[in-house]
């Protein structure tokens, strides 16, 4: 954990935080097995990323990247090896989308959070093109970016509202 | 970039999800516009596994994907039984056309429509 956590942010409050957003990625990970139901082939919108963004924000980079790996692992363990291997190519596309964009563009939260989860679901037909050896699964993009759309909107949304929150919690002096 | 200065939401990104959009949506329609396809390639990665003719009705079981059953009926084809965990392959419903698919990620099966002018045949399953 040393050398990822900000020098400003005692070493409990880190560790509380970061549990939480991680129980956090885990709690969408449930609500998203519902609401993904109508999607093929088992693709995901993404709302964990709405985490891994909040984290980039208020964090940093490198804790960002430890709840990819975090969640990509809880993934492996509760849904099995396909899945988390979709999951892993979904999420680590994202986060690399989405740390760039917030890095080095002016794109607004809700465009950012679009294009993250459009990553998300390309990571996740990648993913699944190599397990199956043909691009047929391509046939699905459409609806997957239609979907990725409405989902990265409320993400943004709500991006928005939560991560100054994260951000107090963290820098609050005891 | 300041995150202060971030905005939720501006013109130009709107217009930017607008068009993609209006690109999915082309993509989406294009291949319900193309006729009836004729056959079922099933593959079972690159390999293909089975081509099956959409007018012969029946249920299918093949070696590669134990416990999986395609049923052909009506001139579609779908997955109505499967060992998969997510069942995923079967929520997907009945496909007909060149362009749509059905895919079992754990079985490493993927189904799609060709029309009769463009298969050469490898197997014809009576």
């Amino acid at each position: 954990m040393i050398g990822i956590k900000p020098e400003k942010v005692s070493a409990a409050r880190y560790v509380a935080v970061m549990g939480m957003l991680f129980a956090a990625t885990a709690a969408l990970n449930l609500i998203e097995s519902i609401l993904s139901a109508a999607l093929p082939a088992g693709m995901r919108v993404g709302l964990a990323n709405i985490v891994i963004m909040a984290a980039i924000l208020s964090i940093n980079l490198p804790s960002a990247a430890l709840l990819v790996i975090l969640k990509a692992a809880f993934v492996f363990l509760t849904r099995g090896f396909s899945a988390g291997l979709l999951s892993l190519c979904g999420v680590t596309l994202a986060f690399g989308v989405t740390a760039l964009l917030f890095r080095k563009t002016n794109a607004t939260y809700i465009l950012i959070s679009v294009l993250g989860s459009i990553a998300h679901t390309l990571g996740q037909l990648l993913a699944a093109r190599v397990i199956l050896g043909t691009g047929a699964i391509f046939a699905y993009a459409p609806i997957l970016a239609v979907s990725s759309i409405a989902a990265g909107v409320c993400t943004g949304i709500v991006l928005k509202a939560v991560f100054p929150q994260i951000e107090r919690v963290l820098k609050k002096q005891t | 970039m300041e995150n202060k200065e971030r905005k939720v939401i501006n013109k130009r990104d709107t217009i930017i999800m607008v068009l993609i959009i209006i690109f999915a949506l082309a993509c989406a329609f294009i291949p319900k516009l193309a006729d009836d396809g004729g056959y079922a390639v099933i593959k079972c990665g690159d390999v293909v596994a089975a081509r099956l003719e959409l007018n012969k009705d029946g249920d299918y079981t093949f070696p590669e994907f134990e416990g999986m059953v395609f049923t052909v009926a009506d001139g579609a084809i779908s997955v109505t039984k499967s060992n998969c965990g997510d069942h995923t392959c079967m929520r997907t419903g009945s496909i007909s056309r060149s362009g749509e698919v059905i895919v079992c990620v754990p079985n490493k099966a993927a189904i799609t429509i060709e029309s009769k002018e463009q298969s050469d045949l490898d197997v014809v399953l009576k």
